[in-house]
């Protein structure tokens, strides 16, 4: 193993300090910060391998929602440029807002959203994630999806659901339970039907 | 006056962590399946957004950071007049837990409570009086029914205390996981004061044993309700939602209370007097961690040092409290013969407790003392800690 002696070391600095010192005052002045910013950064550096250790600093990848797909009609024709907003919001963390607009024939698309975090490394964490999509049209909101999730993997029923999120604006709003394999139940409030 | 089922309590202290502030849209409602099923029983208008308080440390107050804290519910149909709390509990009430110099502070009600927990509801404090102000004064006697999670069970607790304190209404109290939030004297206050406390527990979850003696839980019996067998301690036992081990949400997913099982470590109120020689008996578990207490309490109380020590405790010293205890133990051992038997039995299982039990007793001295108590305050504190910090 390579290591330099500590007392041979410490010559070292001294020599490098002293050759310093015979210079000018503001010389000396930037060796010392040197000398502090290095020694904070050692104790920085193995303070965070000891805390990575105990997993305080880990991050778990979360899920906020999956890719979503749909298509926006009224009374059956095809909706053109109307503005969807996606806000997603998981735990206290700040609401993140997104909007894409339809094309010609009523189609719309989001990206996958995931995001890293410490929350769930720490026994009393309890956040979930708040889904809403939403639309306005002629003064009017139409939520396309309401719902909050617990889980920070992608679950199998809501990445199917949201790659089909077709609506017509004229259906009402409804509670939707949708049930997967597990034991877990999704509500969901929408207009959209499946 | 009425009762809501486990079933509901569980949902509200779980529902408590999904309230936020209103979208920038201005979205407001709550969504999901307990939501909705809570939503048959109570209306929660959250066009203003939460009931917020402050928690956490200096920075915190200085930038008197809000965060939603509360949720109140307007009964209707089978609680029809009545109201919910439910409060939330925040990770950086958690330093509070373990901290051996545990700050003590005057509750709103004249008793000593934990300093952080009660800072906390002194800032959410005003939104609730503003809220119940108007509401109660012309109320056709229905009940509050206060409940909450974690740090939340902390602060519903405190909640429930102050409402009761100061309407002149049943308040109900349901807690799950809740750490103990005040002395002796809170714990038997609120206990009279409350009308019913539903304390809901899993066997290895840690934080309903912290923080230790002399902070003692309401109700003062020790009745608990005992929701899971669990041994050891885990910190997934500690989880509310799905995602728990089992999850309170699941453990009590029950319309009745009678059907869930009642606990009563009645150990605090009764004699418990250890034996040397059997100091092979203790193990370290949530039980013997009470029990040790119990016969510590007991050991006090017969060497007459325990009005002096709770005196103490009280008005907070520059020791911390246990410091202070092992001082006095080396009065009681002076004392007599008999004092001194009984404290090596106390000494003798908080080693086997703390994982010490080939260390032999040594001089009963203040260094000797001191120590059997750091090791064993030690050894609880860390895995309380390791559970808090640890990975699931």
């Amino acid at each position: 193993m390579l290591y330099i002696k500590p007392s041979l070391m410490d010559n070292y600095i001294i020599q490098w300090m002293n050759m310093n010192l015979s210079q000018s005052y503001i010389n000396k002045r930037s060796v010392l910060i040197t000398f502090f910013v290095i020694t904070a950064c050692t104790f920085l550096l193995t303070t965070k391998a000891a805390a990575d250790m105990f997993g305080i600093f880990k991050k778990y990848e979360v899920h906020l929602c999956p890719e979503i797909k749909g298509q926006i009609k009224s009374k059956g024709i095809a909706i053109k440029n109307v503005k969807v907003f996606r806000s997603l919001t998981y735990g206290d963390d700040k609401e993140i807002l997104e909007e894409t607009v339809t094309n010609s024939d009523g189609y719309y698309h989001f990206n996958e959203k995931n995001i890293k975090s410490k929350k769930p490394g720490s026994m009393f964490d309890e956040s979930s994630i708040r889904q809403i999509i939403d639309l306005d049209y002629q003064d009017k909101r139409y939520l396309l999806w309401g719902g909050e999730v617990k889980e920070i993997k992608p679950n199998p029923t809501i990445t199917l659901k949201l790659s089909k999120l077709d609506c017509d604006l004229s259906s009402e709003e409804k509670y939707f339970e949708f049930s997967d394999e597990g034991s877990t139940i999704i509500g969901v409030q929408s207009i959209c039907r499946w | 006056m009425s009762i809501i089922t486990p079933k509901i309590a569980a949902q509200l202290a779980n529902v408590a962590y999904s309230v936020r502030a209103p979208t920038s849209r201005g979205e407001y409602r709550l969504f999901g399946k307990e939501a909705n099923d809570l939503s048959q029983h109570f209306d929660f208008n959250l066009s203003q957004g939460p009931i917020k308080g402050v928690s956490g440390g200096l920075l915190s107050h200085l930038f008197n950071k809000t965060t939603g804290f509360a949720l109140i519910g307007e009964g209707k149909g089978l609680y029809k007049n009545d109201y919910v709390v439910a409060v939330r509990g925040t990770a950086s009430l958690q330093d509070g837990l373990t901290d051996a110099h545990f700050g003590l502070t005057g509750s709103e009600t004249g008793s000593i409570v934990h300093a952080g927990f009660n800072k906390t509801f002194n800032t959410m404090k005003p939104a609730l009086k503003e809220y119940f102000a108007n509401r109660l004064a012309k109320s056709s006697g229905g009940t509050i029914h206060c409940v909450g999670h974690s740090l939340g069970g902390a602060l519903a607790g405190l909640t429930a205390d102050w409402l009761k304190n100061s309407y002149s209404l049943p308040v109900n109290l349901y807690t799950f996981g809740a750490p103990r939030v005040g002395l002796k004297g809170f714990s038997s206050k609120t206990t009279a004061r409350v009308d019913n406390i539903f304390r809901c527990t899993h066997g290895a979850d840690p934080v309903p044993k912290v923080p230790l003696w002399p902070f003692t839980h309401a109700p003062y019996n020790g009745m608990e309700y005992r929701l899971n067998s669990g041994q050891g301690f885990s910190p997934s036992s500690h989880k509310m939602g799905a995602n728990g081990n089992p999850g309170y949400i699941n453990s009590a997913n029950s319309q009745d209370w009678q059907a869930l099982q009642k606990k009563s470590n009645s150990f605090l109120n009764n004699s418990v007097r250890l034996k040397y020689e059997a100091r092979h008996q203790a193990s370290y578990s949530g039980y013997w961690a009470d029990k040790i207490s119990a016969a510590l309490v007991t050991l006090l109380k017969d060497a007459g040092y325990y009005s002096a020590i709770m005196a103490q405790a009280s008005i907070g010293t520059a020791l911390t409290f246990y410091d202070l205890v092992a001082r006095t133990l080396v009065n009681v051992v002076q004392a007599s013969t008999k004092f001194a038997e009984q404290t090596a039995g106390l000494l003798g299982h908080m080693l086997v407790f703390a994982g010490q039990g080939a260390v032999k007793l040594a001089e009963l001295n203040y260094e000797f003392i001191k120590w059997v108590f750091d090791k064993t305050l030690g050894v609880l504190y860390r895995s309380v800690k390791t559970a808090i910090n640890g990975a699931l």
